[in-house]
Protein backbone atom coordinates (compact mmCIF):
# COMPACT_ATOMS: atom_id res chain seq x y z
CA UNK A 1 0.00 0.00 0.00
CA UNK A 2 1.27 3.40 -0.94
CA UNK A 3 -1.00 5.29 1.47
CA UNK A 4 -0.07 6.14 5.03
CA UNK A 5 -3.55 7.43 5.86
CA UNK A 6 -6.91 6.62 4.32
CA UNK A 7 -10.05 8.46 5.34
CA UNK A 8 -13.09 6.55 4.10
CA UNK A 9 -16.65 7.91 4.01
CA UNK A 10 -16.26 9.86 7.25
CA UNK A 11 -19.32 11.77 8.45
CA UNK A 12 -19.63 13.95 11.51
CA UNK A 13 -22.68 15.83 12.72
CA UNK A 14 -22.92 18.30 15.58
CA UNK A 15 -26.65 18.24 16.23
CA UNK A 16 -28.22 19.46 13.02
CA UNK A 17 -24.93 20.75 11.62
CA UNK A 18 -23.12 18.50 9.16
CA UNK A 19 -19.46 19.21 9.92
CA UNK A 20 -18.09 16.45 7.67
CA UNK A 21 -19.99 15.07 4.73
CA UNK A 22 -18.79 11.74 3.36
CA UNK A 23 -15.10 12.69 3.38
CA UNK A 24 -12.72 10.45 1.43
CA UNK A 25 -9.02 11.31 1.42
CA UNK A 26 -5.90 9.24 0.71
CA UNK A 27 -2.56 10.55 1.94
CA UNK A 28 0.45 9.04 0.18
CA UNK A 29 3.60 7.93 1.94
CA UNK A 30 6.76 10.04 1.58
CA UNK A 31 4.87 13.21 0.78
CA UNK A 32 4.12 16.48 2.48
CA UNK A 33 0.39 16.97 2.03
CA UNK A 34 -1.86 19.84 2.96
CA UNK A 35 -5.55 20.38 3.58
CA UNK A 36 -6.83 23.83 2.79
CA UNK A 37 -10.24 25.41 2.84
CA UNK A 38 -12.11 28.42 4.16
CA UNK A 39 -13.06 28.74 7.84
CA UNK A 40 -15.69 26.18 8.82
CA UNK A 41 -14.68 23.75 6.08
CA UNK A 42 -14.20 20.97 8.64
CA UNK A 43 -10.41 20.68 8.50
CA UNK A 44 -9.77 20.76 12.26
CA UNK A 45 -12.80 18.53 12.89
CA UNK A 46 -11.23 16.02 10.53
CA UNK A 47 -7.91 16.23 12.42
CA UNK A 48 -9.78 15.73 15.69
CA UNK A 49 -11.43 12.60 14.31
CA UNK A 50 -8.16 11.22 12.92
CA UNK A 51 -6.48 11.68 16.32
CA UNK A 52 -9.35 10.34 18.42
CA UNK A 53 -10.27 13.67 20.01
CA UNK A 54 -13.69 13.35 18.40
CA UNK A 55 -15.68 10.28 17.37
CA UNK A 56 -17.00 10.10 13.83
CA UNK A 57 -20.65 9.17 13.19
CA UNK A 58 -19.74 6.86 10.32
CA UNK A 59 -16.69 5.97 8.24
CA UNK A 60 -13.23 4.58 8.82
CA UNK A 61 -9.74 5.91 9.42
CA UNK A 62 -6.99 3.56 8.24
CA UNK A 63 -3.47 4.41 9.38
CA UNK A 64 -0.60 2.28 8.07
CA UNK A 65 -3.11 -0.45 7.11
CA UNK A 66 -4.59 -0.44 10.62
CA UNK A 67 -8.16 0.61 11.27
CA UNK A 68 -7.85 3.23 14.03
CA UNK A 69 -11.43 4.54 13.84
CA UNK A 70 -12.50 5.90 17.24
CA UNK A 71 -9.33 4.67 18.96
CA UNK A 72 -8.47 6.71 22.10
CA UNK A 73 -6.05 9.58 21.50
CA UNK A 74 -3.19 8.13 23.56
CA UNK A 75 -3.29 4.84 21.64
CA UNK A 76 -3.21 6.63 18.29
CA UNK A 77 -0.22 8.65 19.48
CA UNK A 78 1.57 5.43 20.47
CA UNK A 79 1.09 4.16 16.89
CA UNK A 80 3.21 7.05 15.67
CA UNK A 81 0.47 9.41 14.51
CA UNK A 82 1.11 12.69 16.29
CA UNK A 83 -0.39 16.13 15.96
CA UNK A 84 -0.02 19.74 16.96
CA UNK A 85 -3.03 21.89 17.76
CA UNK A 86 -4.47 25.00 16.12
CA UNK A 87 -4.38 26.83 19.48
CA UNK A 88 -0.80 26.11 20.50
CA UNK A 89 -0.74 23.65 23.34
CA UNK A 90 2.31 22.86 25.44
CA UNK A 91 3.03 22.50 29.17
CA UNK A 92 3.23 26.23 29.83
CA UNK A 93 4.53 26.26 33.40
CA UNK A 94 7.33 23.78 32.78
CA UNK A 95 10.70 24.47 31.21
CA UNK A 96 11.26 23.64 27.54
CA UNK A 97 13.46 20.76 28.68
CA UNK A 98 10.71 19.34 30.92
CA UNK A 99 8.24 19.61 28.03
CA UNK A 100 10.48 17.41 25.93
CA UNK A 101 11.35 15.15 28.88
CA UNK A 102 7.72 14.28 29.57
CA UNK A 103 7.06 13.46 25.92
CA UNK A 104 10.16 11.25 25.77
CA UNK A 105 9.26 9.62 29.08
CA UNK A 106 5.79 8.86 27.74
CA UNK A 107 7.46 6.92 24.94
CA UNK A 108 9.63 4.98 27.39
CA UNK A 109 6.78 4.05 29.73
CA UNK A 110 5.25 5.81 32.70
CA UNK A 111 4.25 3.10 35.17
CA UNK A 112 7.63 2.56 36.80
CA UNK A 113 9.47 3.88 39.83
CA UNK A 114 12.73 4.82 38.12
CA UNK A 115 14.41 5.06 34.75
CA UNK A 116 17.45 2.86 34.30
CA UNK A 117 20.68 4.92 33.85
CA UNK A 118 20.81 3.96 30.16
CA UNK A 119 17.17 5.01 29.66
CA UNK A 120 17.84 8.32 31.44
CA UNK A 121 20.91 8.89 29.24
CA UNK A 122 18.90 8.15 26.11
CA UNK A 123 16.27 10.70 27.16
CA UNK A 124 18.92 13.37 27.81
CA UNK A 125 20.61 12.64 24.46
CA UNK A 126 17.30 12.88 22.63
CA UNK A 127 16.53 16.22 24.30
CA UNK A 128 19.86 17.57 23.04
CA UNK A 129 19.40 16.12 19.54
CA UNK A 130 15.85 17.43 19.04
CA UNK A 131 16.55 20.83 20.58
CA UNK A 132 19.57 21.27 18.28
CA UNK A 133 17.51 20.19 15.28
CA UNK A 134 14.89 22.85 16.01
CA UNK A 135 17.23 25.56 17.36
CA UNK A 136 15.84 25.31 20.87
CA UNK A 137 19.11 24.40 22.56
CA UNK A 138 19.65 27.82 24.13
CA UNK A 139 16.08 27.95 25.46
CA UNK A 140 15.96 24.58 27.23
CA UNK A 141 15.94 26.00 30.75
CA UNK A 142 13.38 28.73 30.10
CA UNK A 143 9.74 28.44 31.14
CA UNK A 144 7.99 27.37 27.94
CA UNK A 145 4.92 29.58 28.41
CA UNK A 146 7.08 32.70 28.64
CA UNK A 147 8.45 32.30 25.10
CA UNK A 148 7.22 33.90 21.89
CA UNK A 149 4.36 32.46 19.85
CA UNK A 150 6.82 31.26 17.21
CA UNK A 151 8.96 29.47 19.80
CA UNK A 152 5.90 27.83 21.34
CA UNK A 153 4.90 26.55 17.93
CA UNK A 154 8.38 25.06 17.47
CA UNK A 155 8.25 23.51 20.97
CA UNK A 156 4.97 21.85 19.99
CA UNK A 157 6.67 20.35 16.95
CA UNK A 158 9.62 19.32 19.13
CA UNK A 159 7.25 17.53 21.55
CA UNK A 160 5.70 15.70 18.61
CA UNK A 161 9.17 14.67 17.39
CA UNK A 162 9.99 13.25 20.85
CA UNK A 163 7.24 10.72 20.22
CA UNK A 164 9.16 9.37 17.20
CA UNK A 165 6.23 9.86 14.84
CA UNK A 166 5.95 8.33 11.40
CA UNK A 167 3.12 10.69 10.52
CA UNK A 168 2.76 14.24 11.74
CA UNK A 169 -0.40 16.35 11.58
CA UNK A 170 0.33 20.06 11.90
CA UNK A 171 -2.71 22.27 12.46
CA UNK A 172 -1.90 25.80 11.25
CA UNK A 173 1.76 25.66 12.30
CA UNK A 174 2.57 29.22 11.18
CA UNK A 175 -0.67 30.87 12.26
CA UNK A 176 -0.02 34.19 14.04
CA UNK A 177 3.71 34.30 13.27
CA UNK A 178 5.72 37.23 11.98
CA UNK A 179 7.56 36.98 8.62
CA UNK A 180 10.92 35.83 10.07
CA UNK A 181 9.33 33.23 12.36
CA UNK A 182 7.20 32.01 9.43
CA UNK A 183 10.25 31.61 7.26
CA UNK A 184 12.10 29.72 9.99
CA UNK A 185 9.16 27.39 10.70
CA UNK A 186 8.64 26.64 7.00
CA UNK A 187 12.30 25.71 6.82
CA UNK A 188 11.90 23.40 9.82
CA UNK A 189 8.80 21.73 8.33
CA UNK A 190 10.54 21.26 4.98
CA UNK A 191 13.53 19.62 6.69
CA UNK A 192 11.27 17.39 8.79
CA UNK A 193 9.36 16.22 5.75
CA UNK A 194 12.53 14.48 4.55
CA UNK A 195 12.24 12.00 7.44
CA UNK A 196 8.56 12.08 8.50
CA UNK A 197 5.35 12.13 6.49
CA UNK A 198 3.49 15.34 7.20
CA UNK A 199 -0.06 16.57 6.70
CA UNK A 200 -0.68 20.24 7.41
CA UNK A 201 -3.70 22.48 7.64
CA UNK A 202 -2.74 26.03 6.73
CA UNK A 203 -4.40 29.26 5.65
CA UNK A 204 -1.23 30.86 4.32
CA UNK A 205 -1.46 29.92 0.63
CA UNK A 206 2.11 30.95 -0.17
CA UNK A 207 3.35 28.59 2.53
CA UNK A 208 1.08 25.74 1.40
CA UNK A 209 2.00 26.04 -2.26
CA UNK A 210 5.71 26.25 -1.48
CA UNK A 211 5.65 23.26 0.89
CA UNK A 212 3.04 20.73 -0.20
CA UNK A 213 3.36 18.10 -2.88
CA UNK A 214 -0.31 17.15 -2.57
CA UNK A 215 -3.20 19.40 -1.63
CA UNK A 216 -6.75 18.54 -0.58
CA UNK A 217 -9.33 21.32 -0.66
CA UNK A 218 -12.35 21.19 1.63
CA UNK A 219 -15.41 23.36 1.76
CA UNK A 220 -18.47 23.06 3.99
CA UNK A 221 -17.50 19.62 5.25
CA UNK A 222 -16.77 18.06 1.86
CA UNK A 223 -13.69 17.48 -0.26
CA UNK A 224 -14.06 19.59 -3.41
CA UNK A 225 -10.68 18.95 -5.03
CA UNK A 226 -7.37 17.21 -4.58
CA UNK A 227 -4.14 17.07 -6.56
CA UNK A 228 -0.78 18.70 -7.04
CA UNK A 229 -0.37 22.45 -6.34
CA UNK A 230 -0.50 23.15 -10.12
CA UNK A 231 -3.75 21.23 -10.54
CA UNK A 232 -5.31 22.90 -7.49
CA UNK A 233 -4.32 26.42 -8.59
CA UNK A 234 -6.16 25.87 -11.88
CA UNK A 235 -9.21 24.06 -10.43
CA UNK A 236 -12.36 26.08 -11.11
CA UNK A 237 -14.21 24.84 -8.06
CA UNK A 238 -11.31 25.88 -5.84
CA UNK A 239 -11.08 29.28 -7.49
CA UNK A 240 -14.79 29.91 -7.03
CA UNK A 241 -14.64 28.75 -3.39
CA UNK A 242 -11.81 31.12 -2.57
CA UNK A 243 -12.64 34.03 -4.85
CA UNK A 244 -16.41 33.63 -5.25
CA UNK A 245 -18.45 33.09 -8.43
CA UNK A 246 -18.04 35.71 -11.16
CA UNK A 247 -21.23 37.73 -11.82
CA UNK A 248 -22.87 36.90 -15.13
CA UNK B 1 25.72 31.73 60.73
CA UNK B 2 27.97 32.38 57.78
CA UNK B 3 26.78 32.88 54.21
CA UNK B 4 27.76 29.34 53.18
CA UNK B 5 25.83 27.75 56.05
CA UNK B 6 22.77 29.86 55.17
CA UNK B 7 23.01 28.65 51.57
CA UNK B 8 23.30 25.05 52.81
CA UNK B 9 20.19 25.39 54.99
CA UNK B 10 18.36 26.97 52.04
CA UNK B 11 19.35 24.06 49.81
CA UNK B 12 18.06 21.54 52.33
CA UNK B 13 14.76 23.39 52.74
CA UNK B 14 14.27 23.57 48.98
CA UNK B 15 15.16 19.92 48.39
CA UNK B 16 12.09 17.72 48.93
CA UNK B 17 14.08 14.64 49.83
CA UNK B 18 16.45 16.35 52.29
CA UNK B 19 13.53 18.18 53.86
CA UNK B 20 11.75 14.85 54.33
CA UNK B 21 14.81 13.35 56.06
CA UNK B 22 15.02 16.37 58.41
CA UNK B 23 11.31 16.13 59.17
CA UNK B 24 11.62 12.38 59.83
CA UNK B 25 14.53 12.82 62.25
CA UNK B 26 12.71 15.58 64.15
CA UNK B 27 9.54 13.46 64.30
CA UNK B 28 11.42 10.47 65.69
CA UNK B 29 12.85 12.61 68.49
CA UNK B 30 9.66 14.52 69.33
CA UNK B 31 8.83 12.38 72.42
CA UNK B 32 12.27 13.32 73.78
CA UNK B 33 12.38 16.98 72.66
CA UNK B 34 8.80 18.09 73.36
CA UNK B 35 8.62 17.15 77.07
CA UNK B 36 11.63 19.40 77.75
CA UNK B 37 9.60 22.51 76.85
CA UNK B 38 5.99 21.42 76.67
CA UNK B 39 3.31 19.32 78.25
CA UNK B 40 3.00 15.59 77.40
CA UNK B 41 -0.29 16.55 75.71
CA UNK B 42 1.61 18.12 72.80
CA UNK B 43 3.29 14.85 71.87
CA UNK B 44 -0.16 13.28 71.60
CA UNK B 45 -1.43 16.26 69.64
CA UNK B 46 1.57 16.03 67.29
CA UNK B 47 0.73 12.41 66.48
CA UNK B 48 -2.90 13.45 65.86
CA UNK B 49 -1.70 16.22 63.54
CA UNK B 50 0.43 13.72 61.63
CA UNK B 51 -2.56 11.41 61.13
CA UNK B 52 -4.79 14.24 59.92
CA UNK B 53 -1.99 15.53 57.72
CA UNK B 54 -2.19 12.25 55.80
CA UNK B 55 -5.81 13.08 54.95
CA UNK B 56 -4.66 16.52 53.75
CA UNK B 57 -1.80 14.82 51.86
CA UNK B 58 -4.34 12.66 50.02
CA UNK B 59 -6.11 15.88 48.96
CA UNK B 60 -2.72 17.28 47.93
CA UNK B 61 -1.93 14.24 45.75
CA UNK B 62 -5.15 14.78 43.83
CA UNK B 63 -5.43 18.56 43.77
CA UNK B 64 -1.79 19.56 44.01
CA UNK B 65 -0.34 17.09 41.53
CA UNK B 66 -3.23 15.93 39.34
CA UNK B 67 -5.47 19.00 39.43
CA UNK B 68 -8.46 17.03 40.75
CA UNK B 69 -10.27 18.75 43.62
CA UNK B 70 -11.86 16.06 45.78
CA UNK B 71 -14.33 16.84 48.55
CA UNK B 72 -14.74 13.17 49.36
CA UNK B 73 -11.46 11.99 50.89
CA UNK B 74 -13.16 11.55 54.28
CA UNK B 75 -15.03 8.61 52.73
CA UNK B 76 -11.82 6.57 52.50
CA UNK B 77 -10.74 7.82 55.92
CA UNK B 78 -14.09 6.58 57.28
CA UNK B 79 -13.76 3.25 55.46
CA UNK B 80 -10.34 2.80 57.04
CA UNK B 81 -11.80 3.55 60.49
CA UNK B 82 -14.76 1.23 60.07
CA UNK B 83 -12.62 -1.48 58.47
CA UNK B 84 -10.51 -1.57 61.63
CA UNK B 85 -13.41 -1.22 64.10
CA UNK B 86 -15.68 -3.80 62.45
CA UNK B 87 -12.84 -6.29 61.95
CA UNK B 88 -11.99 -6.07 65.66
CA UNK B 89 -15.48 -5.90 67.18
CA UNK B 90 -17.42 -8.18 64.82
CA UNK B 91 -14.79 -10.64 63.62
CA UNK B 92 -12.27 -10.63 66.44
CA UNK B 93 -9.27 -9.72 64.26
CA UNK B 94 -5.98 -8.64 65.80
CA UNK B 95 -4.30 -5.30 65.18
CA UNK B 96 -2.47 -6.22 61.98
CA UNK B 97 -5.41 -8.12 60.47
CA UNK B 98 -7.83 -5.29 61.19
CA UNK B 99 -5.30 -2.75 59.86
CA UNK B 100 -4.98 -4.74 56.62
CA UNK B 101 -8.77 -4.95 56.29
CA UNK B 102 -9.13 -1.20 56.90
CA UNK B 103 -6.54 -0.41 54.23
CA UNK B 104 -8.03 -2.92 51.75
CA UNK B 105 -11.65 -1.73 52.06
CA UNK B 106 -10.71 1.95 51.77
CA UNK B 107 -8.54 1.24 48.71
CA UNK B 108 -11.28 -0.89 47.14
CA UNK B 109 -13.78 1.91 47.74
CA UNK B 110 -11.38 4.40 46.14
CA UNK B 111 -11.06 2.09 43.13
CA UNK B 112 -14.83 1.85 42.79
CA UNK B 113 -15.50 5.59 43.20
CA UNK B 114 -12.42 6.57 41.19
CA UNK B 115 -13.30 4.43 38.19
CA UNK B 116 -16.36 6.66 37.73
CA UNK B 117 -15.08 9.95 39.14
CA UNK B 118 -11.86 10.36 37.14
CA UNK B 119 -13.83 10.30 33.88
CA UNK B 120 -15.09 13.73 34.96
CA UNK B 121 -13.30 17.04 35.39
CA UNK B 122 -13.48 20.10 37.60
CA UNK B 123 -16.83 20.78 39.35
CA UNK B 124 -18.35 17.54 38.02
CA UNK B 125 -15.47 15.63 39.59
CA UNK B 126 -15.80 17.56 42.89
CA UNK B 127 -19.56 16.93 42.99
CA UNK B 128 -19.33 13.19 42.36
CA UNK B 129 -16.75 12.82 45.16
CA UNK B 130 -19.16 14.60 47.54
CA UNK B 131 -22.05 12.42 46.36
CA UNK B 132 -20.13 9.20 47.06
CA UNK B 133 -19.14 10.54 50.46
CA UNK B 134 -22.76 11.48 51.34
CA UNK B 135 -24.21 8.13 50.21
CA UNK B 136 -21.90 6.13 52.45
CA UNK B 137 -22.20 8.64 55.30
CA UNK B 138 -25.95 8.05 55.41
CA UNK B 139 -25.48 4.29 55.01
CA UNK B 140 -23.09 4.29 57.98
CA UNK B 141 -25.46 6.47 59.98
CA UNK B 142 -28.49 4.27 59.41
CA UNK B 143 -26.88 0.82 59.53
CA UNK B 144 -26.77 0.88 63.31
CA UNK B 145 -26.24 -2.86 64.04
CA UNK B 146 -22.96 -2.84 62.09
CA UNK B 147 -21.66 0.73 62.34
CA UNK B 148 -23.14 1.85 65.64
CA UNK B 149 -24.87 4.73 63.83
CA UNK B 150 -24.75 8.01 65.78
CA UNK B 151 -22.92 6.45 68.70
CA UNK B 152 -20.07 5.10 66.61
CA UNK B 153 -18.25 1.84 67.22
CA UNK B 154 -15.88 1.81 70.19
CA UNK B 155 -13.33 -0.97 70.60
CA UNK B 156 -10.36 -1.98 72.73
CA UNK B 157 -7.26 -1.94 70.53
CA UNK B 158 -5.40 -5.27 70.31
CA UNK B 159 -1.68 -5.35 71.12
CA UNK B 160 0.83 -4.49 68.42
CA UNK B 161 3.09 -7.37 69.46
CA UNK B 162 2.41 -9.91 72.19
CA UNK B 163 4.93 -12.72 72.82
CA UNK B 164 4.44 -13.98 76.36
CA UNK B 165 5.91 -11.29 78.60
CA UNK B 166 7.07 -9.16 75.71
CA UNK B 167 4.26 -6.79 74.80
CA UNK B 168 4.04 -3.69 72.65
CA UNK B 169 0.63 -2.08 73.04
CA UNK B 170 -1.17 1.03 71.89
CA UNK B 171 -2.12 1.68 75.52
CA UNK B 172 1.47 2.76 76.05
CA UNK B 173 1.63 6.32 74.68
CA UNK B 174 5.25 5.98 73.48
CA UNK B 175 4.50 2.71 71.64
CA UNK B 176 1.42 4.30 70.11
CA UNK B 177 3.44 7.33 68.99
CA UNK B 178 6.08 5.24 67.23
CA UNK B 179 3.44 2.97 65.74
CA UNK B 180 1.72 6.01 64.24
CA UNK B 181 4.85 7.76 62.97
CA UNK B 182 6.15 4.57 61.38
CA UNK B 183 3.11 4.49 59.08
CA UNK B 184 2.92 8.25 58.61
CA UNK B 185 6.58 8.46 57.56
CA UNK B 186 6.18 5.40 55.31
CA UNK B 187 3.23 7.10 53.60
CA UNK B 188 5.17 10.33 53.09
CA UNK B 189 8.17 8.40 51.74
CA UNK B 190 5.87 6.57 49.29
CA UNK B 191 4.43 9.90 48.15
CA UNK B 192 7.97 11.22 47.71
CA UNK B 193 8.96 8.18 45.63
CA UNK B 194 5.84 8.56 43.53
CA UNK B 195 6.52 12.24 42.86
CA UNK B 196 10.10 11.50 41.82
CA UNK B 197 9.05 8.65 39.53
CA UNK B 198 8.06 8.93 35.84
CA UNK B 199 4.46 8.57 37.03
CA UNK B 200 4.88 11.68 39.19
CA UNK B 201 6.01 13.58 36.10
CA UNK B 202 2.94 12.32 34.25
CA UNK B 203 0.79 13.66 37.12
CA UNK B 204 2.27 17.12 36.62
CA UNK B 205 1.76 16.91 32.85
CA UNK B 206 -1.91 16.00 33.28
CA UNK B 207 -2.45 18.81 35.76
CA UNK B 208 -0.79 21.24 33.36
CA UNK B 209 -2.57 20.18 30.18
CA UNK B 210 -4.84 17.15 30.01
CA UNK B 211 -5.42 17.25 26.25
CA UNK B 212 -1.73 17.60 25.48
CA UNK B 213 -0.97 14.72 27.84
CA UNK B 214 -3.26 12.48 25.81
CA UNK B 215 -1.69 13.70 22.59
CA UNK B 216 1.76 12.66 23.83
CA UNK B 217 0.45 9.17 24.50
CA UNK B 218 -0.35 9.30 28.21
CA UNK B 219 -3.36 7.20 29.22
CA UNK B 220 -4.81 9.96 31.37
CA UNK B 221 -7.70 7.81 32.64
CA UNK B 222 -5.40 5.09 33.99
CA UNK B 223 -2.96 7.59 35.47
CA UNK B 224 -5.71 9.60 37.18
CA UNK B 225 -7.29 6.40 38.48
CA UNK B 226 -3.94 5.29 39.89
CA UNK B 227 -3.56 8.69 41.59
CA UNK B 228 -7.10 8.51 42.96
CA UNK B 229 -6.62 5.00 44.38
CA UNK B 230 -3.24 5.93 45.85
CA UNK B 231 -4.78 9.00 47.49
CA UNK B 232 -7.60 6.77 48.79
CA UNK B 233 -5.02 4.35 50.20
CA UNK B 234 -3.25 7.20 52.04
CA UNK B 235 -6.57 8.50 53.42
CA UNK B 236 -7.50 4.93 54.38
CA UNK B 237 -4.25 4.44 56.31
CA UNK B 238 -4.95 7.76 58.08
CA UNK B 239 -8.43 6.45 58.97
CA UNK B 240 -7.01 3.19 60.35
CA UNK B 241 -4.44 5.07 62.44
CA UNK B 242 -7.08 7.46 63.74
CA UNK B 243 -9.32 4.54 64.70
CA UNK B 244 -6.44 3.04 66.75
CA UNK B 245 -5.66 6.47 68.18
CA UNK B 246 -9.26 7.27 69.20
CA UNK B 247 -10.28 3.62 69.87
CA UNK B 248 -13.48 3.99 67.91
CA UNK B 249 -15.02 4.63 64.49
CA UNK B 250 -17.82 7.04 63.75
CA UNK B 251 -19.87 8.00 60.71
CA UNK B 252 -19.29 11.67 61.51
CA UNK B 253 -15.71 11.31 60.20
CA UNK B 254 -17.09 10.33 56.80
CA UNK B 255 -19.06 13.53 56.41
CA UNK B 256 -17.99 15.86 53.60
CA UNK B 257 -17.34 18.58 56.17
CA UNK B 258 -14.27 16.55 57.24
CA UNK B 259 -13.16 16.35 53.60
CA UNK B 260 -13.62 20.11 53.33
CA UNK B 261 -11.43 20.64 56.36
CA UNK B 262 -8.70 18.50 54.75
CA UNK B 263 -8.95 20.63 51.58
CA UNK B 264 -8.48 23.78 53.70
CA UNK B 265 -5.46 22.26 55.50
CA UNK B 266 -3.89 21.33 52.17
CA UNK B 267 -4.52 24.76 50.65
CA UNK B 268 -3.25 26.65 53.70
CA UNK B 269 -0.15 24.47 53.89
CA UNK B 270 0.53 24.90 50.20
CA UNK B 271 -1.11 22.92 47.46
CA UNK B 272 1.49 21.09 45.39
CA UNK B 273 4.06 21.30 48.21
CA UNK B 274 5.22 17.92 49.47
CA UNK B 275 5.16 18.75 53.18
CA UNK B 276 2.55 21.53 52.85
CA UNK B 277 -0.23 19.31 54.28
CA UNK B 278 1.71 18.89 57.55
CA UNK B 279 2.27 22.65 57.81
CA UNK B 280 -1.39 23.48 57.12
CA UNK B 281 -2.83 20.75 59.33
CA UNK B 282 -0.41 21.55 62.12
CA UNK B 283 -1.08 25.26 62.04
CA UNK B 284 -4.85 24.99 61.99
CA UNK B 285 -5.09 22.26 64.63
CA UNK B 286 -2.75 24.14 66.98
CA UNK B 287 -4.75 27.34 66.37
CA UNK B 288 -7.93 25.43 67.18
CA UNK B 289 -6.44 23.96 70.36
CA UNK B 290 -5.08 27.28 71.60
CA UNK B 291 -7.98 29.56 70.69
CA UNK B 292 -10.80 27.24 71.76
CA UNK B 293 -9.66 27.69 75.41
CA UNK B 294 -10.33 31.39 75.28
CA UNK B 295 -13.28 31.86 72.96
CA UNK B 296 -16.13 29.58 71.87
CA UNK B 297 -16.36 31.30 68.49
CA UNK B 298 -12.66 30.75 67.73
CA UNK B 299 -13.59 29.50 64.24
CA UNK B 300 -14.19 33.13 63.22
CA UNK B 301 -10.48 33.84 63.82
CA UNK B 302 -9.43 30.62 62.10
CA UNK B 303 -11.69 31.45 59.13
CA UNK B 304 -10.30 34.97 58.86
CA UNK B 305 -6.73 33.62 58.93
CA UNK B 306 -7.62 31.15 56.19
CA UNK B 307 -9.17 33.87 54.00
CA UNK B 308 -6.14 36.12 54.44
CA UNK B 309 -3.70 33.34 53.59
CA UNK B 310 -5.67 32.29 50.51
CA UNK B 311 -5.92 35.93 49.34
CA UNK B 312 -2.33 37.01 49.92
CA UNK B 313 -0.42 33.72 49.69
CA UNK B 314 -2.25 31.55 47.15
CA UNK B 315 0.54 28.97 47.27
CA UNK B 316 0.06 28.57 51.01
CA UNK B 317 2.60 28.80 53.77
CA UNK B 318 5.00 26.32 52.19
CA UNK B 319 4.76 28.26 48.91
CA UNK B 320 5.55 31.49 50.76
CA UNK B 321 8.61 29.93 52.41
CA UNK B 322 9.81 28.61 49.06
CA UNK B 323 9.45 32.09 47.56
CA UNK B 324 11.41 33.67 50.39
CA UNK B 325 14.16 31.05 50.18
CA UNK B 326 14.50 31.38 46.41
Amino acid sequence: MNEILQIKNVNKNFGGLKALNNVNINIKKNTLSAIIGPNGAGKTTLFNIICGNLKSNTGNIIFNNKNITNFPTHKISKLGLCRTLQVKSIFNNLTVKDNLYIALQSNKGIFKLNNSPSCEREIQDEIIRISELLNLNNKLNLIAGSLSHGDISVIEIAIALCLKPNFLLLDEPICGMGPSETEQTIKIIRNLSKTVDILIIEHDMDAVFSLAQDIVVMSQGSVIASGTPEQISKDEKVISTYLGEEDE
Amino acid sequence: MGFLQVQKVKQILLDRRKLFYCFSIITVFVPIIFPIFLDEFWVKLYSEILIWSLLAASVNILFGYLGLLSFGQALYFGFGMYGVAIAITKFGFGLWGSFAIGVCVSTAMALLAGSLAVRLTWHYFAIITVVFSLIFYFVALSWKPVTGGDDGLPFAPPDIVNFGNFKIALTNSIHQYYFIIFFVLTCYYSILKLLESPLGKAFIAIKENNLKSELIGLDTYKIKLFGFVFAGLVAGIAGCLFAFYGRYASASYMFYHVSGEAVVWAIIGGIGSFLGPIVGTGMLIVLREELSHFWDHYLIIVGTAVILIVMFFPNGIAGLFKKILK
